[in-house]
């Protein structure tokens, strides 16, 4: 679904993602792991077109070439994102949000009517559907983050990008939202590739993780290989103070 | 039609009252035009609301814009030898094409607010320079009489002065741009509007094409503003450099705009007739005064009152818990009803 070859991001001298090559499967949820600075949210950023990556970058979703595309003709083509900083639209009602991302999301348009069946759906699927009424911005932070998970699930897409979706949130949030996530690939299909610095979330939810350190994939296997990585604990353990 | 048009019953009640209002002062000039001036300038504002309000684009080039719609418009009719009905479309999509190109170059660039705001009225400087300068076509500062559109044989015909039939031409155009508003922003248009303003990066996540939703609301100010820019000539019945300047129209439409409530489908309109009131009494009482109390009253709007009339009256009347079916609050209304 997502294959990427020798992604390069450099800010200036600085080089923020280093030659990573990844692959993500359908129906995989790939764990995104590493310390603070590793370029996790720079990969994402590259990926959905938010940053122009390095010229040798090759980055293909569903087989068609996506790095000359905009952030919005990614969204469009199916591979939607979530931010570290929930970015709901704040003025707008729960349901307009999730009507938004089902108008906008999709390559063929769609009537305002299948829109809002969409937007249903997915308002249900996270469990929002009794808040549909209320402004975005009033929500705790908790159901802003599932809000903006139902805006992307509401465009139907094949890959979610989930940026820290986990953090902030309480040990039984956390476990609500690992379980939405496995409903997501479970029930509707869809793949997800996750950063989060919560490590009992992904560790439990994730299907693979990769770790990422100084812009460069340093690991890349099963939660249970990575969590005895020598290489890994090294990593973290050198970054300890950071976090 | 209220499926079509939500809010249509209130458009039309609106629509009466405005074609109803020239009945008791048909014989005067002077209150024929305080109403015409009242319309233009809420079609300037209506052009501004959606292009600022909805948009984030602060256009402060109207009188430019509005000044190449009725230059062209004469322009055209005069060497093409045609109607003026026939070139003021074509002069309207010039105009709304500087609009959407200043758009779409504001919008690829990334241009905040502020750089938008600069540079349009840098553009409106380059505008009023070109009017005064390209006498041949121009007249320069002089100008030329403005009497396009065959107006004044319907009025022979109707027995009714010249002015009121330009009302009234100015009254369909108003109630056409109200209907293009209320539509535009209860459409997928509106979302996108809407998503834009409030966080232009989400938006693109989530498909939205900002340059070309932002390109399009450019676009159509542009149209609106040159209608709006020929119909003030009309009015005016003379063409002059004067009448397109930046205090002459941007300072009053931006006034018009915040007084009424910006985002607000009725605040251009309510606005307007705040502001044309108080530009009848200044003008009969401190017309010297007149720039610079407008002026002072742009400062206090932006410093105490930005949301606008209509909010104001409507939170006064819910602190006394009386409802009143007031301005749509901007965003797409969209039906949570229905199944589950």
């Amino acid at each position: 679904m997502l294959e990427a070859a020798n992604i390069r991001k450099k800010f200036g001298g600085l080089v923020a993602v280093d030659g990573v090559d990844l692959e993500i499967g359908n129906g995989e949820i790939v764990g995104l792991i590493g310390p603070n600075g590793a370029g996790k949210t720079t990969l994402f950023n590259t990926i959905t077109g938010v940053l122009e990556p390095e010229q040798e970058t090759e980055i293909t979703f569903n087989g068609e070439d996506i790095v000359a595309l905009g952030t919005h003709e990614i969204a469009r083509a199916g591979l939607l994102r979530t931010f570290q900083i929930v970015r709901v639209f704040g003025e707008m009602s729960v349901f307009e949000n999730a009507v938004a991302g089902a108008l906008f999301g999709t390559e063929e348009s769609i009537s305002q009517e299948e829109a809002e069946d969409r937007a249903r759906e997915a308002l249900a699927f996270v469990g929002l559907e009794d808040k549909a009424d209320m402004q975005a911005e009033n929500l705790p932070i908790a159901q802003q983050k599932q809000l903006e998970l139902a805006r992307a699930v509401a465009s139907e897409p094949d890959l979610v990008l989930l940026d820290e979706i986990a953090s902030g949130l309480t040990p039984g949030e956390i476990e609500e939202l690992s379980d939405t996530i496995r409903r997501l690939r479970d029930e509707l299909g869809i793949s997800v590739f996750w950063i989060e610095h919560i490590m009992d979330a992904i560790m439990g939810t994730a299907d693979r993780i990769i770790v990422l350190k100084s812009g460069e994939k340093i690991a890349e296997g099963t939660p249970e290989e990575i969590r005895n990585d020598q290489v890994v604990t090294e990593a973290y353990l050198g970054a300890e103070d950071e976090s | 039609m209220s499926d079509f048009l939500p809010g249509g019953r209130k458009l039309a009640l609106v629509g009466l009252l405005f074609v109803l209002a020239p009945l008791p002062v048909m014989g005067s000039g002077y209150f024929v035009g305080v109403l015409s001036r009242t319309l233009l300038f809420a079609l300037f504002a209506i052009a501004l609301n959606i292009v600022f309000g909805h948009n984030d684009q602060l256009f402060l080039f109207m009188g430019g814009l509005g000044g190449i719609g009725a230059y062209t418009t004469a322009l055209i009719a005069d060497s093409v030898g045609v109607s003026a009905w026939l070139a003021l479309p074509v002069a309207a999509v010039i105009a709304g094409l500087i609009g959407l190109s200043v758009s779409w170059i504001s919008a690829r660039r990334s241009f905040t607010v502020i750089l938008i705001s600069i540079l349009t009225l840098n553009l409106q400087l380059v505008f009023s320079e070109a009017f005064i300068g390209a006498r041949g076509l121009t007249g320069g500062s002089t100008g030329f009489p403005y009497e396009l559109f065959t107006l004044s044989g319907i009025a022979e015909a109707a027995g009714v002065p010249t002015a009121v039939v330009i009302y009234y031409v100015i009254l369909a155009f108003f109630l056409a741009a109200m209907v293009l508003y209320i539509w535009l922003i209860n459409s997928k248009y509106g979302i996108a509007f809407e998503a834009i303003r409030e966080d232009e990066m989400a938006a693109e996540s989530i498909g939205i094409d900002v340059v070309r939703y932002k390109s399009i609301a450019g676009f159509i100010a542009g149209v609106i503003i040159a209608i709006a820019g020929t119909l003030l000539a009309r009015e005016a019945t003379y063409i002059t450099p004067s009448i397109f300047t930046f205090l002459a129209v941007d300072v009053i439409a931006l006034v018009v705009l915040i007084v009424g409530g910006i985002r607000q489908t009725y605040g251009p309109i309510v606005g307007a007739v705040i502001v044309e009131a108080i530009e009848a009494i200044l003008g009969t009482y401190a017309a010297n005064w007149r720039t610079a109390i407008f002026g002072a009253l742009l400062i206090l709007l932006f410093l105490y009152f930005r949301s606008g009339v209509i909010v104001k009256a409507q939170e006064f009347l819910e602190d006394r818990d009386v409802s009143l079916g007031g301005g749509n609050g901007g965003t797409a209304a969209v039906d949570t009803g229905g199944d589950g």
